[in-house]
């Protein structure tokens, strides 16, 4: 940790110069539920939410904010991938083909992440936001000028024709695991290589992600878990929060145009990169 | 194969469903300040005496159940395809989640920044 964490009497790090209000669970479970609301609003998992909300809007140091988040994908993954197997849309193939190398790589590289110091995982975070920020406002782009999709899936009559590029995307796969060390599931990274390099129709693309994420996610918190940075207090209001702000999002999704909020979303996360870029220079 | 995923559904949403429970009540008597997670072996006590720790740590051990659940319905399923190479590739995949929460059973403690905050909770800090 750098020189502007510190550590409470019960031994818990945290950020003495972003500490600006306490987290108490009630706060906690407020705030994760209007960013529960916004990540189903917007299609996301909520990792991109929650390590900001914690690291700079309540100064908990990265490693727990980190550990916090994974739980909340688990959950988020978990929740939604049941809502999806209504469908059935998930491509398990594309799933074992991308997860096989993404796991290991999320186990080894969470474990490298909880040695590494604060400025680095920022500075890697800011990064990772970064990109986001890039394939968001691209599919928003895309979207306002394509024709608007069907509604219905219609599923191809035989064997379908992907994933193609199996070898590409294992290789690609286990990179979409570091995300996991940041505390993000890594929807922007997956959906992206499911569509463009494997061939998969966007909404297998995004069913099968989520999948993938729970699984990822689950394997890089239980390396947090074991680290020792993992807080119930941070824990338990932030999952309560996002679960139900997911199913509130999820059923004002049809009603809400979320176009322009995904544009004032990518705003924000490039306020929210800098902010971690310029605090990771900082050291 | 239909039996199967149907299964797997039950199992992620019953696993999903108990752990949000478990945080719920966490929540509900989490003391003020910093509480660190408890390790597997020590949850059924803290939980039988309601401590907040001990609850949100059962509460995310059932939910690593909620991934494990689904990899073992995929796995079955491709096996059921006739993709045993994939299905294979399931394996191992659980083989990795169920060492990594294994390991957690061998630990004798947490390390000190989670342990100590779950034996005594603190004030803001100072």
């Amino acid at each position: 940790m750098g020189v502007a964490s510190r550590r409470t009497s019960g031994g818990i790090a945290e950020d003495a110069t972003l500490r600006a209000v306490e987290p108490s669970p009630p706060l906690l479970l407020a705030c994760c539920t209007v960013c529960g609301v916004l990540a189903a609003l917007l299609g996301l998992g909520g990792g991109l939410f929650v390590v900001p909300l914690l690291s700079l809007g309540f100064g908990v140091d990265m490693p727990a904010a980190i550990a916090t988040s994974l739980v909340c994908c688990v959950a988020t993954s978990g929740a939604g991938s049941v809502a999806l197997d209504k469908a059935r849309l998930a491509d398990l193939r594309a799933v074992i083909l991308v997860e096989v190398a993404a796991s290991p790589v999320a186990v080894f590289a969470t474990g490298l992440a909880l040695l590494a110091p604060q400025a680095l995982l920022r500075g890697c975070f800011a990064a990772l936001v970064g990109f986001a920020a890039y394939r968001i406002l691209v599919r928003e782009l895309r979207a306002m000028k394509a024709p608007a999709e069907p509604t219905q899936w219609e599923e191809p009559e035989g064997e379908p024709d992907w994933p193609k590029n199996q070898g590409l995307g294992v290789f690609l796969g286990g990179l979409t695991g570091l995300c996991s060390a940041l505390g993000i599931g890594g929807g922007p990274v997956k959906v992206p290589l499911l569509t463009e390099v494997m061939g998969v129709p966007i909404r297998v693309a995004l069913a099968s992600s989520n999948v993938m994420v729970g699984i990822s996610t689950a394997c890089a918190a239980t390396v947090h878990y074991a680290g020792g940075s993992l807080r119930a207090d941070l824990t338990a209001p932030c999952v309560v929060g996002m679960a139900a702000g997911a199913y509130v999002g999820g059923r004002l999704a049809p009603k809400v145009n979320a176009r322009w909020l995904a544009l004032a979303f990518v705003a924000v996360l490039v306020y929210m990169g800098g902010k971690m870029a310029w605090l990771a220079l900082q050291g | 194969m239909a039996r199967a995923a149907r299964l797997t559904t039950w199992g992620v949403g019953l696993s999903v469903g108990l752990s949000l429970v478990c945080f719920a009540l966490s929540v509900a008597v989490a003391p003020e300040g910093a509480v660190g997670v408890v390790l597997p072996g020590d949850v059924a006590g803290g939980v039988l005496a309601l401590e907040s720790g001990a609850l949100a740590s059962l509460g995310v051990i059932v939910l690593m159940l909620a991934p494990l659940a689904r990899l073992v319905g995929v796995g079955v399923e491709l096996k059921a395809e006739g993709r045993p190479r994939l299905a294979v590739g399931a394996a191992l995949i659980v083989a990795l989640l169920l060492f990594s929460l294994g390991r957690l059973l061998l630990l004798d403690e947490l390390p000190p920044s989670a342990a100590a905050a779950s034996t005594a909770p603190v004030e803001s800090a100072r």
